[in-house]
């Protein structure tokens, strides 16, 4: 559980916001605020795994076999969803940007796509909310498809916050890093970062013949 | 009822394949000129003298890092300094006329007779991008199992992604194609030589976590694509490669949204527009994930590709890990992807393979995880119960399984690690299969083509920790005796008979007893009424329902049925669950396909049949094909009927 804040758990065998406080001893809680983010923790179950799962109500609405043959131009589908991950998702509120002009309470879900047996790690601010103060994670277990909730109070201020975390598999331990964008509209960054690296920092040019190209210096 | 999609027309032309692709329009800008302007064309630049003619060569190479030999994080200790292969090369008289092109070698050389004015300046410019018609063997060696295209044609571009312009989704011209340049020089007045040797460099500062000089990161990116493509030609050596893109930029994160700025989720394959264009994304963020130096997930990504446009893939998608019990569609192609990073990186000079997948990221990419194909699943057995009952790792549904058998048949000595046999089921039988192309499917054909001992396929299949079934699945009747008959779809059910007895069913924390007909493949129908079997039912395994597990093992449940007639409509009569009827609820869609296309397809989510699904498509008398019974929720059993 979250060290600074107060958790709450839901039953695996009911649907919806019906949480339980608790905290790691199973007490209830408050939110206790290290630094100025200050977190709630709780744990929510959507629908739970094999014979818990509601069974007369269909959980997927979109069309299993003609889904992907719909796609629009840049949300084409990822080929088995990508690469193999950690099967944990990050969001907030459904997310994975969030646009505020004012600090905000909100709610962050870490959901366990397979069940995870320990899921440690810490949520960092950067690329302008350095000064968001780190939130240190350690869920004891996660079923599939479990998800824990936390709210977190977010800066208004254009940044990332870094979810980095390591979580504990039937077969293998896995690690997995997420980012989550903040905008504040009032605090527009420049549309593309520049990178660090000295040798990729000009800005893409066409040749003669039309081709856009990225240079880069090379080492002679 | 009638199919609530203009695929499920009756006798309509088969439409569909389940690859990605777009419905919103064709490609723009794939012709990117990469070819010289004539000398007469030219415009002249600035004071410049008369012409002459003199060759421009050099040494390019790029940089890279590589994950730490304990297998978690990057070692940043050393780069190594490796050959651009194959890349073009251009020289530019400034600001940026191409007026010489070519292509370095692969030892990384390259060398160019040049027509320019004495003093007109001039640069080198190495694109990331390899682009060859008739590929012809340079004899140069190099660094990995080379020289296996000759005569093969490729396109492969890497490009950023990142430009923040919606236009770019659809138009290719607008994505930046990495490129090396070297700094100006001026062109003699006479013949002499000019050598310009280019390195396109990595140096990570780990005080401030920064990479200081990042260019080798396109052509690291490019030059697992040129191994992709030598491993590939194994098999056949004059592949036609279809046009690729190797998206990738230092925006490129974990957050996902619009991929042209950056948001790209993951690294993937897909393809894009009408046109269908293959592209491959690739994470880039620094302390987050960055994926140009983990080779294994570029050439799994690459892999992906070749099933795509070379191979076949029927895979359903959606999320995957290495313990899932998924269907079998989705676990061959991943274990697939998974055993082809370990071909592609195989160091053929030192006889060394590399068959540890490695994926580093978190700060500093310090972080990570590995998985080694060259080890069988873990084997899990249940806490409770009877301990000689194990989880289904070992199966047809296992990722883990799958990557680990088809890397015994490359790694069996007797094979002398070539993927040559493996591309062969893929490229011809994998492609027309009447079933789906899973791994029963590859072993069938494998041991049809070369038999059953070639490569130790026996041996992999039944005693490796693979699937530890037996061997007669591959066979119609049993694999014994002077000729077997090879068989798909294991009419037999021999592995389910097997598997009942011998495994639990992912299912709680103890797994969960099944008989036969449920861990069948493909249940046979035939006309009239089919009862309801333990293979036609719904279930969940261990995962919950959410819409990222419609890809498990129990939720697609497959059927084969041979044509009577040239039309042919199965359909679910009744369906028994608790509460459900035909017309009340909405736990069941149905699909047909012939060889791995979508044919007819009922995907009602309301109306008087919406629990009760069927298709009507046109067939040919004799010929098989593939039901497929999709569930959203837990159904305990239904009633199939197939007319005529």
């Amino acid at each position: 559980m979250n060290s600074n804040g107060k958790s709450q758990k839901h039953s695996a065998s009911t649907i919806g916001r019906d949480w339980k406080w608790l905290t790691g001893g199973g007490v209830v809680g408050l939110a206790v605020v290290i630094g100025c983010a200050s977190a709630i923790d709780f744990k929510g179950s959507g629908r739970e795994a094999g014979s818990t799962f509601g069974q007369n109500e269909r959980v997927e609405k979109d069309k299993p076999f003609t889904r992907r043959l719909a796609a629009e131009a840049g949300d084409e589908p990822m080929h088995n969803n990508g690469k193999i991950r950690m099967p944990i998702s990050v969001t907030v509120e459904g997310d994975m940007e969030v646009v505020i002009s004012r600090d905000t309470n909100m709610i962050f879900s870490i959901t366990a796509e397979s069940e995870v047996t320990r899921l440690q790690g810490h949520i960092q601010g950067g690329e302008g909310l350095e000064g968001f103060p780190g939130v240190q994670i350690d869920i004891p277990a996660l079923a599939a498809g479990e998800t824990h909730m936390m709210e977190l109070n977010v800066p208004a201020k254009s940044g990332s916050l870094f979810f980095r975390l390591v979580g504990d598999f039937a077969e293998k331990t896995m690690s997995g890093a997420y980012e989550i964008k903040v905008v504040n509209p009032k605090e527009v960054k420049a549309a593309s970062k520049r990178s660090q690296s000295s040798d990729m920092n000009e800005a893409p040019t066409k040749d003669a013949s039309g081709m856009l190209v990225q240079p880069m210096k090379a080492a002679e | 009822m009638q199919p609530d999609t203009s695929t499920g027309e009756v006798c309509s032309a088969s439409s569909g394949s389940l690859a990605g692709e777009s419905s919103s329009e064709p490609a723009k800008g794939l012709d990117v000129s990469i070819d010289p302007v004539l000398v007469s064309e030219r415009v002249p630049a600035g004071q410049v003298g008369a012409l002459s003619t003199f060759t421009v060569s050099g040494l390019v190479t790029y940089q890279r890092y590589y994950p730490n030999s304990a297998g978690v994080g990057m070692d940043y200790s050393a780069a190594a300094t490796l050959p651009v292969r194959r890349a073009v090369v251009q020289v530019i008289q400034a600001p940026g006329t191409v007026i010489a092109t070519g292509r370095t070698d692969d030892t990384g050389n390259y060398s160019i007779s040049v027509t320019a004015p004495g003093g007109a300046s001039l640069f080198v410019r190495v694109l990331a991008r390899s682009t060859v018609t008739n590929y012809v063997k340079d004899g140069a060696g190099g660094v990995g199992p080379d020289e296996n295209c000759n005569g093969a044609s490729w396109d492969i571009r890497v490009v950023n992604n990142s430009t923040n312009n919606v236009l770019s989704q659809t138009d290719y011209s607008l994505r930046a194609q990495y490129s090396l340049d070297t700094s100006t020089f001026s062109a003699p007045n006479d013949s002499t030589p000019q050598i310009r040797t280019a390195t396109a460099e990595m140096e990570w500062d780990s005080v401030a976590d920064a990479y200081t000089k990042r260019a080798g990161a396109p052509f690291a990116l490019l030059d697992t694509m040129i191994a992709g493509l030598e491993t590939a030609c194994q098999g056949r050596a004059n592949i036609s490669f279809p046009l690729l893109y190797v998206n990738w930029s230092v925006d490129n994160t974990t957050t996902s949204g619009n991929r042209y700025q950056g948001n790209i989720g993951t690294s993937f394959f897909t393809t894009e527009t009408t046109s269908r264009v293959a592209n491959l994304y690739i994470l880039g963020r620094v302390n987050v994930d960055t994926d140009e130096l983990d080779r294994h997930i570029v050439a799994h990504e690459f892999a992906h590709y070749l099933e795509n446009k070379i191979y076949r893939s029927d895979s359903i998608g959606g999320s995957h890990s290495v313990s899932d019990s998924l269907d079998p569609r989705l676990a061959f192609g991943e274990g697939f992807g998974n055993a082809f990073s370990a071909f592609v990186h195989y160091d053929y000079i030192a006889d060394k393979e590399n068959n540890v997948y490695q994926d580093t990221g978190g700060n500093a990419q310090a972080n990570g995880f590995n998985i080694d194909v060259s080890l069988p699943p873990a084997n899990t057995t249940p806490p409770l119960g009877n301990p000689a009952l194990i989880h289904d790792d070992r199966g047809p549904w296992s990722e883990t399984a799958v990557q680990h058998f088809l890397w015994r048949i490359w790694s069996n000595p007797g094979n002398a690690r070539t993927f040559a046999r493996i591309h062969q089921v893929l490229e011809n039988d994998h492609k027309t299969t009447p079933a789906m192309t899973n791994v029963l499917t590859f072993a069938s054909h494998f041991a049809r083509r070369n038999g059953l001992a070639t490569d130790s396929l026996q041996f992999s299949w039944t005693n490796a920790g693979t699937f530890n079934t037996t061997i007669n699945a591959l066979c119609d009747g049993g694999c014994g005796g002077g000729s077997p008959v090879f068989d798909v779809w294991d009419s037999g059910n021999l592995l389910g008979l097997d598997y009942a007895s011998t495994r639990r069913y992912r299912q709680g924390s103890l797994g969960a007893v099944q008989s036969a007909p449920f861990w069948q493949l493909y249940l046979p129908l035939s006309s009239g009424a089919n009862a309801a079997t333990a293979h036609d039912t719904i279930k969940w395994g261990g995962y919950s329902a959410s819409n990222t597990h419609l890809n498990k093992f129990g939720l697609r449940r497959l059927y084969k049925v041979t044509a009577t007639s040239s039309q042919t409509t199965v359909r679910v009569s009744s369906i028994n669950q608790s509460n459900q009827t035909c017309s009340n609820g909405d736990l069941l869609d149905m699909a047909a396909y012939r060889q791995g296309t979508l044919l007819a397809v009922d995907e009602a989510t309301s109306g008087a049949t919406a629990n009760c699904p069927s298709v009507t498509f046109c067939s040919t008398p004799g010929e098989t094909y593939v039901i497929e019974i999709a569930g959203f929720g837990t159904v305990g059993s239904y009633n199939l009927e197939v007319s005529p």
